[in-house]
């Protein structure tokens, strides 16, 4: 796979993505509000429309854990556990409140963890915190749950910055993000036609979680603007893994191997390339409603709902294999793995399923070497 | 990443086995393997219609219905107490399920996958059932859905459960009658309407119409259980040395817990505590030489309940306290039941985070370790540190037992016996 290395990527992205913090403490420096939050599905036209500078806590996987490993185990999620570190680290005295979205229980171990040590009276540099539960489940009940939990968010932001979100902040907040998932759209069509490589295209839309909105959507324009008519030359593949991709190794690791990850199912990456928000009359439930429809959830049942992104996805033409990474972490993907595997074994698609840990040295050259193995038979 | 609990896929299990001393344990056991040889012919030649539903979920709906119902746990629980927990996790990994995805409630969807060539099921085999009820909240969907599919019939799921962000750190103080102000109300508003589909659902299989009455009645009866589980536990705290085993303990009352509400369940209850009552006036001791009390944290170690007397003659040391009959007692019982669905939601809406969530699970844990008169913890592998901190700090010297609970394959005796002597030789005994 040929990559023409990151000319075309705005370097106030690259900046965002490599100091995930940077714009944030700026913007609080300036007497902005941050709203820090962790897990998926944080509604952030939310937090934009009660005057928030939305950022994500999600560290990038080379940072040392010392102030985590105090609390937890090795056993504990290696994601989690950057979280969490970060959060109790007091590096985060910028952020004004800390949101943890929760999709299902083991979610919420950051939050409660932090919680506890707040208890105990060592936590003081902990931002203030909220939970948000943005159950997945199919029924009206939940549905309604979550509309209450997204008005009590609102509240609590609210709160903080004593500004409302109103009907008309609420449709201002999704009329930039709607733009930036219009450029999401567009990239993502680029990635079908083989344009851009996956870690590029991640590196292009991780940092619209740490910038401010106005000053990323300029970027990722510009970036999208560049890219067409490239081309990248390699078989293009679909990856699933039961980690967040936040940053690139998956993909950096997988590409080395001559492969082209034309997609991935997480929200970091090609799932949030979705239709817009229509705001209608009540945007926060229109707001809502689309988070709960688009993020993908492990809590979902039937596997068509939970799994249909990826069903849809794998049959399209460009993609001609399949990358399941499920590290020694995982203890939730697996349950899907032998019904993917069969389901892509249906529909002619070649799979390969890999544990290895992308962000060690050795696993990453695993992966490669596996990679590269497996698509000569393409 | 690293891992405390070591697979063999060579080992089977430990091969302990744990006597019994009590006279209600063989009656109660017996009811067990009659009433589940009763369920197979009833839906095998019946066509009755049984649901498999996890332990946290509302079996009292079903109760209520008359319609049967098996809890998944209590599966996992008899497949790895008959040493054969080995071999499924061994045939699902060959399925394609990787080791490292979580085994305690999995031996359904292995028994389900499972052909009679490879291992002959335990009792006969799980019946397929009417239908799954799944807990979807803690992520494991896939798997419910896997059983589900496995057995093909329909999967519904049980409503949301407990709220994450909710915990009191003496919350068994004011669960059992102030639930609704304990918990969230628009939580306990979900979990009730969540519970309609599922009586839907078993109106239209049992074809009877849903008795609210009947309903209170069970739930009552269920907190008259718990009630009988609280006179034990006075006696188990009281009693100069433990009248009972840990390990008679722990497989009687959940048993009596898996039918929860009904008739028999309270009367086994009763017959329970009054044996244990009877043995302890009798000055009746399961280690006559008891010096050092523990208490096991945790779920319960079914692959090998012979653990919990392995020390006793050699140490004197004697297990007393698992989280089952206090959570029984504290986490069931819900007064007030007026409205019995809501009382029943209340049930639901706190007990994963009470024995999962610090300070809820660590507060408790400590309480009773003191009410015990332990002087020492033996505790499964956590992913947080809190639990192990919470005992040390009350001065209860704690173990990590690197074990499985039911995957056998992860039972190496060297291994635990040498940690165990030295939790009791030099970090208990020393100071006794």
């Amino acid at each position: 796979m040929s990559s023409n290395s990151q000319d075309f990527i705005p370097a106030t992205l690259l900046s965002a993505y490599r100091d995930r913090t940077a714009a944030a403490k700026a913007h609080f420096a300036g007497g902005g509000k941050v709203c820090g939050y962790f897990g998926n599905g944080m509604p952030i036209e939310v937090a934009m429309a009660t005057g928030h500078m939305p950022m994500a806590i999600m560290p990038l996987p080379d940072r040392p854990t010392p102030h985590a490993e105090e609390w937890v185990n090795p056993s504990f999620d290696p994601q989690l556990r950057l979280i969490l570190d970060q959060l109790i680290s007091g590096e985060l005295d910028f952020v004004d409140v800390a949101v943890a979205v929760s999709q299902a229980s083991p979610d919420s171990l950051v939050f409660q963890s932090a919680r506890e040590i707040l208890r105990q009276g060592v936590g003081a540099q902990i931002p203030p915190l909220h939970h948000y539960s943005l159950l997945g489940l199919q029924s009206e009940p939940v549905r309604e749950y979550g509309l209450r939990e997204i008005e009590d968010l609102a509240k609590r932001l609210r709160a903080n910055s004593g500004e409302e979100a109103t009907p008309a902040s609420l449709k201002r907040a999704i009329e930039l993000t709607n733009a930036i998932r219009a450029q999401w759209r567009a990239l993502d069509a680029l990635r079908r036609e083989g344009a851009v490589s996956g870690t590029d295209a991640l590196t292009l839309m991780a940092p619209s979680r740490f910038m401010d909105g106005g000053a990323y959507l300029k970027g990722i324009t510009q970036a999208v603007t560049a890219l067409r008519g490239r081309s990248v030359k390699a078989p293009r593949l679909l990856v699933v893994s039961s980690e967040a991709m936040s940053d690139s190794r998956i993909h950096q690791a997988i590409e080395a191997g001559g492969a082209v990850v034309a997609a991935e199912f997480d929200i970091w990456g090609a799932c949030s390339a979705t239709p817009d928000i229509v705001p209608g009359d009540d945007p926060l439930s229109a707001i809502y409603h689309h988070y709960y429809k688009h993020v993908p959830n492990r809590s979902i049942y039937p596997a068509s709902v939970r799994l249909g992104w990826i069903y849809e996805r794998v049959v399209q033409p460009e993609i001609v294999g399949v990358v399941v990474h499920m590290p020694q972490s995982d203890r939730s993907l697996g349950w899907d793995y032998p019904r993917l595997r069969d389901y892509f074994e249906s529909k002619g698609k070649p799979h390969l399923m890999t544990r290895e840990d992308a962000t060690s040295k050795e696993g990453s050259a695993a992966i490669t070497q596996a990679v590269a193995n497996f698509i000569k038979k393409f | 990443m690293t891992t405390l609990v070591q697979t063999d896929r060579n080992r089977r299990g430990a091969p302990a086995k744990s006597g019994q001393e009590m006279a209600c344990t063989p009656i109660i056991r017996s009811y067990q393997k009659h009433w589940f040889n009763g369920l197979r012919k009833r839906v095998i030649e019946g066509g009755e219609p049984y649901v498999l539903a996890p332990a946290v979920s509302p079996h009292e709906i079903f109760e209520s219905f008359d319609m049967p119902y098996v809890c998944n746990e209590w599966w996992s629980g008899l497949t790895a107490a008959r040493r054969q927990s080995a071999e499924y996790f061994n045939i699902l990994e060959r399925r394609g399920y990787h080791d490292t995805l979580p085994r305690y409630g999995a031996l359904s969807l292995g028994t389900a996958l499972a052909t009679e060539s490879e291992i002959a099921a335990p009792w006969g085999g799980l019946p397929k059932p009417a239908f799954v009820l799944y807990q979807g909240q803690n992520g494991a969907a896939a798997r419910w859905e896997n059983v589900a599919e496995a057995f093909g019939c329909p999967a519904f799921l049980a409503s949301p459960v407990a709220d994450p962000k909710r915990v009191h750190h003496r919350w068994w103080e004011v669960s059992k009658w102030m639930w609704e102000e304990l918990y969230d109300t628009a939580r306990i508003d979900s979990i009730v309407e969540g519970y309609r589909v599922i009586i839907a659902e078993c109106e239209r299989l049992t074809g009877k119409k849903f008795d609210i009455d009947k309903l209170r009645v069970v739930m009552d009866r269920a907190n008259a259980q718990e009630d009988a589980f609280g006179e034990v536990r006075k006696i188990m705290k009281t009693a100069p040395h433990a009248p009972v085993s840990l390990a008679e303990e722990l497989g009687n009352v959940m048993t009596i817990q898996w039918h929860r509400g009904s008739q028999w369940a309270l009367e086994a209850a009763e017959m329970f505590r009054d044996e244990v009552k009877q043995r302890a006036e009798q000055n009746i001791a399961v280690c006559p030489e008891e010096r050092i009390r523990l208490l096991w944290g945790w779920l319960g170690l079914w692959q090998n309940i012979g653990f919990y007397r392995a020390y006793e003659q050699s140490h004197g040391a004697v297990f007393v306290r698992s989280i089952y009959m206090s959570i029984a007692i504290d986490g069931y019982t819900r007064y007030g039941t007026r409205d019995p669905l809501r009382a029943l939601a209340a049930r639901y809406a706190g007990i994963s985070t009470e024995l999962t969530t610090p300070p809820a699970d660590t507060e408790w844990a400590v309480h009773e370790a003191r009410e015990y008169r332990c002087n020492g913890a033996v505790i499964l592998p956590g992913d947080t540190k809190f639990m192990v901190r919470a005992l040390e700090n009350a001065g209860i010297p704690t173990m990590v037992i690197p074990v499985d609970p039911v995957d056998g394959r992860t039972w190496d005796e060297n291994r635990v016996r040498d940690m165990m002597h030295d939790l009791l030789e030099n970090r208990i005994a020393k100071n006794l």
